[in-house]
Order: structure tokens, then C-alpha cells, then sequence
């Protein structure tokens, strides 16, 4: 059985689905027995390739096939690696059943690959394509995307506690709204949450269905602890969970709705970005003072090894005084992440802290003092 | 923001440490930590100023660097107390009276157990039939746990009294006096332990056969051996030692150390020898005084027996057979 593939067209396909593959080693400790992860399967002569690693799960078409195809597994690593090191473009591919080996190459290069036998009755394909009975929703894949992009950079690291290591979603009227925090910054996107139904994903699976989320028209559904997202000729499901955390995230909104406004002025970020910038890497600390003095918002910072640097930046009017330490990263981050040159900064007072926070349209993001 | 007074140590039972925890800090989250440095990393005021961080089994070093940070509160887990005292940081917490030792009771010491037991019963008010405790002494879970000593660390068999507890809260629950006849689903998963195999060859207890296999693939046959010499060679010293001091334990404890002998005579350059006595746990030799030891007569033929058994087993002789004539040897001694 033969077929062919432009190695451009499906590279970034294969490299996909490497990810996933990848995911499961860090996920779990023992690989699963069969280490040929990568499935080709067809449905009426249209090859796709489909993976899994328990948590996540994804399948793609691929091309047109001949009849008498049966289905079979490869090692992904192995495969997208040997994919993307060869040197011509367009591959013939041949599956030598027989022998348990896929050989691909053309008449110069050619590698050998082994590969398992899948019975096509076990294959678990069941959870992306035999959801016709459940109610897809229209994506809005910018609305989808703009969640994750401002969520998942202040969620915690994988050692740190639950829930903080997670994104919080929760759809409202079709549009999808999220939260994260690491304890040291609060980040809303979309609405805010009133003990709304809401789920949980880890920072690592949104990364990866930030990848995943086709751009041409998409529809979603959350159905028996899973998200799924179908495109045409394709899927990517992963595994969600119920979030019996709210109090944490109503308490995210008590920082907002308790703190009282000490000043708020508009200011251009690349001018504090470029700071910032200047500043910490002549003291290379984490933290960084910042103060108002009439018109002026200085910026400082110190290292008892390296010495102190200041930076002054001119604003338009007389601003009310206050000071605060932040860490350096966390306010570089955020302002990267913006899209208005012109953002507004607001300070707040929480219970004799010096809060910052950062909008920028349905984007809400809170920076905690350090000191 | 929390005091210092609020730190505490906890040794012993989990169970206990978290059910003291949440009963004297109602409205606390019990935090447990893995890594000191990266819960110190992650520490928020505004979010974790209501948490009990409860370490477990901290390092020197985690000691040191929860030491450094005064804006927690930390509550120090342990199994057993061979922390470092010396450490600022545990001794500011022993002068506050701030340790709760819930040790596990050392497998054998059945006066402990029986005391537990006792606390059981008053504090899910309830009643023990005499069986009821008498299959729980014979049944009760075990747990090894590893404890520091003088040379690493060694492992410690205990009776596992979370484990027991969680069982008689389920049943006392239903029934206000439990028999033996109670526990018979309660089937116990028990650390396999060789001390219990060899109590049970030295009580001619034919079920030690069972244990035989399931001791030689977790131990091996060699280490099966060495320690069962090592325990007979022990026993030996403490019958000697019995015989000579009658029920003093001070002093068997002294002949067992080989205290009336080390260091007693000067070296070849007349000069005062300084060797390390023989290292020997009181408390295991009190355990034996609470059983019946076979005599010297007994004892001496068993090492033989087993002697006899490593020399064949290093002439090639096979596994099977000399471990399975070994223990018949043993039982009909």
C-alpha cells in the first residue's frame, strides 16, 4: 500500500501531534506499552493520523488512500523526526504490513520504521468522532485565543499549588472568559465571575490548544469532562476539570472590588518598558521601586554587589504620590502582552498595599506589591 | 501575620497531625509542603496568610531556610524524633512546648497499643471485648518506617494506628461494643517483616512455610539468612545475659553492649583503648523480655543449622531445597 505526501504541506501537522506526544512523557511517568503512538487510520479510503496521551487527543486528514488500507501505529518521535530530517520534499511512503514496517523516502533516501498492528475496533476514536449528538457551538477563535494569550503567562508553575496552576474558564453567551493567578498577579480576561459553571484547564494543555485551534471555522463542545474543538478534517479534544475552587476565584474579585483608587494616569508602555529595561539590567534585581513625585514617575532599583540606578519618566500632569515595589518580569510581561501603546495604570489602595492594575479592553490584570 | 508560636513539630502519625491541625485552627487550609524552597518562592501574603504550611520530613537545610522566613506558619512533620535540636529554628519551637509527639507504637510493644486502644474507645465512645483487642494485637496493621541511626538509616516496624483507627471509626459508627467477630472482613495489608518470621519459627509456628517465598523475593535468600543469624546470635547474648542478671534490663543491656568488656583492658602499647561499644536498642531488649526465648542449648544448634545451610548454599546446593530442610531443621529443634 502506497501513498504520497508533500513534506512542507504536512510537517507542521506532524510536529502537532509530536507535541502531544511529548506532553505524555512529561505527564506521566512509565511510557504506555506500545510506544507506537502515532495512528494512520482510514474512514471510506481518507487517511487521517490521530494520537493521544490520555489527557490530550487529536486527529487530522491527511490524503486519499486505496481501498484495501489497514490501519496502523509509528513511534511519533521517531517519525516526525525522521520527517522533518529529510531532505527532499516530496515522499512516497509504502507500508509493508507483512513485515511490520513503514519505508518511506524516494529512489535516493529512504527510511525504514516500525510499526504495530491496529485493530481498528480499538482504536479510541470514539471521543472526537462520534459526537454527532452533541450540540456544537460556533468558535470565536480570536475570542478563544485572547483568553489563553492573556491567562496562561501569570498561571503558576507545575510544582506550585492547585488550582493556581490551572486557567479557569467559563463560558458566557458564547464567548469565553478566563482567569489564572500565581499569588503574586491576578489576571481576567472577559467578564467578570460570579460563581458561574466553570472548568479548569492546566497551563500546558491550553498552550498546547492555543496551537491546535484551526483558524478557518471552528466549533466547540464541552461534553463528559472534555473540550473539544472540530474543524473540518479535524480535531483536538482535552481533558477538563470541574472546578471546585471557587472561592479562590471570588476572592480574585475582592481584590478589585475592596481596594480604593489612589491614582490612575495614561502612559505610553514602551517609554516604562524600555525602564525597565535600562534599570534591571544594571541592578539584575527582581524587584524594582517605583514612585510619583508631581509629574514625574520614577523608577528605581538596587543590588548591595551591583549598586543603584534610577530613571525618571515625565508625565503629563500632576499625579497623586504613592510608592511600591513590583517584580521587574511580571510588569514587562504584562506590557508586552497589551496591545495599546497608550495603556492606562491605575494604583489602588488594598488594606494599606499598593496594588497596580493594568486594562486593556475586556483584559484586566493586578500586580501585588513585593515588599 | 502569624507569631512564631504558632510553629510547631509533629511526630509520628499523619493522621493525627492533621486532625490536631484542623481542630485547633478551624478556618486554616492545611498546606502540605514537598520542596521548602519553591513553597517559599511561591508565598503570597494576600493569599496565604489563613494556610498551615505542614512539612514533611524536612532537611537541615529546608530547616535553615524555613528558619530564614518569619511569615509563615509552618508546622514541621516527622516519623520519628531523630531531628537535629541544635538548629535555631526547632529549638525555639521546643522552648515554646510546641512538639506533639504522635509516635506509632514499635511492633511488639503491645502495653502501648493496648493504651491506644484505650484512647479509642473513649474518644468514639465505644467498648473493646476482651477478644476484640486480643485479635487486634495478634492483626493490627504494621508500617515500616525509615528512622536515622548512628550508620544511615534503618527501618522500623510499627503498628499502623491510622490505619486502625480509620477501621474502628467505621465500625464503632454502627456498634457501641465490638467483638473479634467484628473485625473478621478487616483484612490488613502487613509489612512482611523477618523479625515476625523468625518469632514465628522460634514459637514453631508451622505458618512461617507461607512466609518463606514471599520473604526470600523481597529480601533474598542471603540477607534472609545473615539476619536471621544475626537475630539467633542476639538472642544467644541475651539469654547469657539473662542467666547471669536475672530481669535487670540496665544490666543485660550493659552485657549485651559488650560494656564489661570493651575498652576494660589497656592495648599492646599500654595505652587506654577507645572503641566504640556494640550498638543495641533498650527498648528492643525490653520487647524480649516480654517473651520466651529458647535456651542456649536451642539457639546454639540453630546457628549451626543455618551455618551449615550458608555452606551449602555457597557449594552451589540449591535455593529450594536447603531454605525449605533449613526451616524444618529449625522448627523441630
Amino acid at each position: 500500500m502506497k501513498f504520497k505526501l508533500d513534506k512542507l504541506e504536512h510537517l507542521h501537522k506532524f510536529q502537532l501531534f509530536n507535541k502531544i506526544e511529548k506532553l505524555k512523557l512529561a505527564t506521566r511517568e512509565n511510557k504506555t506499552v506500545s510506544s507506537e503512538s502515532l495512528i494512520f487510520h482510514t474512514i471510506d479510503n481518507k487517511l487521517y493520523i490521530y494520537i493521544s496521551n490520555g489527557i490530550s487527543s487529536a486527529y487530522s486528514y491527511i490524503c486519499e488512500v486505496e481501498d484495501d488500507f489497514r490501519s496502523f501505529a509509528v513511534d511519533a518521535s521517531s517519525f516526525t523526526n525522521a520527517l522533518s530530517n529529510f531532505p527532499s520534499n516530496e515522499i512516497q511512503f509504502s507500508i509493508l504490513f507483512d513485515e511490520n514496517q513503514l519505508v518511506f523516502g524516494n529512489k535516493k533516501t529512504r527510511v525504514s520504521l516500525k510499526t504495530s498492528n491496529v485493530e481498528s475496533e480499538n482504536i479510541n476514536f470514539q471521543d472526537l468522532f462520534l459526537l454527532d449528538n452533541n450540540t456544537f457551538l460556533d468558535l470565536d477563535v480570536n475570542n478563544l485565543l485572547n483568553a489563553i494569550k492573556y491567562s496562561s503567562f501569570s498561571c503558576a508553575p507545575d510544582y506550585d499549588e492547585y488550582p493556581y496552576t490551572s486557567i479557569m474558564f467559563f463560558i458566557k453567551d458564547n464567548n469565553f472568559n478566563s482567569q489564572s493567578s500565581d499569588k503574586h498577579r491576578i489576571s481576567m480576561f472577559g467578564e467578570k465571575y460570579d460563581g458561574d459553571n466553570s472548568f479548569l484547564i492546566s497551563k500546558a494543555q491550553a498552550e498546547l490548544m492555543k496551537e491546535f485551534i484551526s483558524k478557518t471555522s471552528s466549533k466547540y463542545t464541552v461534553h463528559k469532562g472534555k473540550f473539544y474543538i472540530l474543524w473540518e478534517n479535524g480535531g483536538f479534544s482535552c481533558a477538563i476539570e470541574n472546578n471546585t475552587h471557587q472561592s479562590v476565584y471570588n476572592t480574585f474579585n475582592q481584590f478589585f472590588d475592596n481596594s480604593e483608587l489612589i491614582t490612575s494616569f495614561e502612559i505610553n508602555k514602551n517609554d516604562i518598558l524600555k525602564s525597565l529595561r535600562f534599570i534591571s539590567s544594571i541592578s539584575s534585581n527582581h524587584n524594582f521601586f517605583m514612585k510619583s513625585s508631581g509629574s514625574q514617575l520614577i523608577f528605581s532599583s538596587s543590588n548591595n554587589e551591583k549598586g543603584a540606578v534610577i530613571d525618571k519618566i515625565q508625565l503629563s500632569e500632576d499625579i497623586v504620590e504613592f510608592e511600591a515595589s513590583y517584580l521587574v518580569n511580571h510588569f514587562i510581561k504584562v506590557l508586552d502582552i497589551i496591545n495599546k501603546d497608550d495603556t492606562i495604570l491605575s494604583f489602588y489602595d488594598y488594606n494599606g498595599y499598593t496594588i497596580c492594575i493594568v486594562e486593556d479592553l475586556n483584559f484586566k490584570h493586578l500586580m501585588f506589591p513585593m515588599e | 501575620m502569624n507569631n512564631l508560636i504558632d510553629n510547631s513539630i509533629f511526630i509520628g502519625s499523619k493522621n493525627k497531625t492533621t486532625d490536631y491541625l484542623k481542630q485547633n485552627y478551624p478556618g486554616f487550609q492545611i498546606i502540605t509542603v514537598d520542596k521548602v524552597e519553591n513553597q517559599i518562592k511561591s508565598y503570597s501574603r494576600f493569599f496565604d496568610s489563613n494556610k498551615i504550611f505542614l512539612v514533611m520530613n524536612p532537611t537541615n537545610d529546608e530547616i535553615k531556610l524555613i528558619g530564614n522566613t518569619n511569615n509563615c506558619q509552618y508546622s514541621l512533620f516527622f516519623d520519628d524524633d531523630s531531628f537535629d535540636g541544635r538548629l535555631g529554628f526547632i529549638s525555639k519551637i521546643k522552648k515554646s512546648g510546641k512538639i506533639f509527639d504522635f509516635s506509632y507504637p514499635l511492633l511488639g510493644d503491645t502495653q502501648v497499643l493496648r493504651r491506644k486502644l484505650n484512647d479509642f474507645s473513649k474518644s468514639y465512645d465505644f467498648k473493646f471485648t476482651q477478644d476484640a483487642i486480643d485479635w487486634i494485637i495478634s492483626n493490627c496493621p504494621t508500617l515500616s518506617i525509615k528512622v536515622k541511626s548512628d550508620s544511615g538509616k534503618k527501618e522500623k516496624l510499627v503498628y499502623d494506628i491510622d490505619l486502625l483507627s480509620q477501621e474502628i471509626a467505621k465500625l464503632s459508627s454502627v456498634k457501641k461494643e465490638l467483638c473479634a467477630d467484628d473485625f473478621a472482613d478487616s483484612v490488613f495489608n502487613n509489612e512482611e517483616s523477618i523479625f515476625t518470621f523468625i518469632d514465628k519459627i522460634l514459637q514453631k509456628d508451622y505458618s512461617c512455610f507461607e512466609k518463606l517465598d514471599e520473604l526470600v523475593n523481597k529480601i533474598g535468600e542471603q540477607a534472609l539468612l545473615l539476619i536471621t543469624l544475626s537475630q539467633i546470635l542476639y538472642l544467644l547474648s541475651f539469654v547469657g545475659g539473662k542467666q547471669r542478671y536475672g530481669y535487670d534490663v540496665n544490666k543485660i543491656h550493659f552485657h549485651i553492649c559488650l560494656k564489661d568488656i570493651i575498652n576494660k583492658y589497656l592495648g599492646d602499647d599500654w595505652n587506654e583503648l577507645q572503641t566504640d561499644f556494640k550498638h543495641s536498642d533498650i527498648i528492643r531488649l525490653q520487647i524480649q523480655m516480654n517473651k520466651q526465648t529458647p535456651s542456649e542449648v536451642d539457639l546454639s544448634k540453630m546457628i549451626v543449622f543455618i551455618v551449615e545451610t550458608i555452606k551449602d548454599l555457597r557449594n552451589s546446593g540449591s535455593k529450594d531445597q536447603a531454605l525449605f530442610i533449613l526451616l524444618n531443621k529449625l522448627i523441630s529443634v
